[in-house]
């Protein structure tokens, strides 16, 4: 019997497509992917604000304090019970910070504190820094969606 | 790059895709795997100046208005207080907070004068700290339709350390 050459070969699959629009999405990602969640805790339920807007650029030296409601303190996925024992981060960074030739007040402290905080706690971490000669302070919230309470 | 066959003619060599494809289905696993939506945050700045100068020694108008928050049940806002004068109760505080300090910025817009709108924020401990978020945002500025926000006050302080007031 007589076979058609045609029939036997193995069909091939156009992958062009398929490859371009998996690079598009990994490229999509990439993109997104926010390394910066790092500094951020779960544990912290931030409070709303309308006003709140993402900072146009990122500052050189910043420390991100997250701040749970009995007083503990997260820093750098360090858990702390207390402000006070930030010092030695406070000492490094501002060292760092020195090496570039910078003044411990252009050392931003991001506070991001969770919403039930009582604001003598928030004012009691904001003092800690101020100890350390640390004043530049941006208290941290997220974005309320008009409509939502 | 061409190979020659047995029978002598140019055939297109074969890529093998099989590991690239499996590599790059990997590295969309993992990012779609570690992607996570989450909601805009922003900030707010405030300044703790180390030093403070008397309040004496300013003039009238460099002088802070000074924003009083009350503590009440469930550690809630039980009233705001605007330079010991004004105080605003119910459920309204906030906007009759931010048309107080408007008022304020409107009657400080002399171009003539340099001097700045400050607000100092003075703070029962226990407070919430969503309710002083509330309160500086009301005193910040607002939202205009644009969407655009307009800036009322060009700095905010917290008056040293949060003391339990009656």
């Amino acid at each position: 019997m007589k076979m058609n050459r045609r029939q036997t070969e193995p069909e091939k699959v156009d992958l062009t497509a398929m490859i371009d629009m998996t690079f598009q999405l990994i490229a999509f990602f990439m993109i997104l992917i926010n390394f910066s969640e790092v500094e951020r805790s779960e544990d912290i339920e931030l409070p709303l604000s309308e006003l709140a807007k993402p900072p146009r650029e990122a500052a050189e030296h910043e420390m991100v304090l997250n701040l749970l409601p009995d007083g503990g303190v997260i820093y750098s996925s360090n858990q702390l019970a207390r402000g006070d024992l930030l010092k030695p981060y406070f000492e490094r960074k501002i060292r760092d910070a020195k090496r570039e030739g910078k003044e411990p007040a252009d050392i931003r402290i991001v506070i991001r504190a969770h919403e039930d905080t009582p604001t003598g706690k928030v004012q009691e971490l904001m003092a800690e820094c101020e100890k350390a000669s640390l004043s530049n302070f941006a208290l941290r919230v997220k974005e309320r969606v008009l409509g939502t309470q | 790059m061409f190979t020659k066959s047995l029978k002598g003619t140019t055939q297109a060599p074969e890529l093998e895709m099989t590991p690239m494809i499996d590599i790059v289905f990997q590295l969309l696993a993992f990012f779609v795997m570690t992607f996570r939506i989450t909601a805009l945050e922003g900030d707010f700045n405030i300044q703790m100046p180390i030093q403070t100068q008397a309040q004496s020694e300013l003039e009238d108008l460099d002088r802070p208005v000074v924003v009083t928050l009350r503590s009440g049940a469930n550690r809630r806002l039980a009233g705001i207080k605007v330079d010991d004068q004004a105080e605003f109760v119910g459920p309204d505080m906030f906007q009759r907070l931010a048309g107080e300090i408007q008022q304020r910025a409107e009657r400080q817009r002399d171009p003539a004068s340099d001097s700045k709108l400050i607000v100092e924020f003075v703070i029962d401990y226990d407070l919430r700290y969503s309710e002083t978020i509330s309160a500086v945002t009301a005193v910040t500025g607002r939202k205009l339709p644009s969407g655009e926000t307009q800036q009322l006050v060009d700095s905010i302080k917290f008056r040293d350390q949060g003391a339990r007031l009656d």
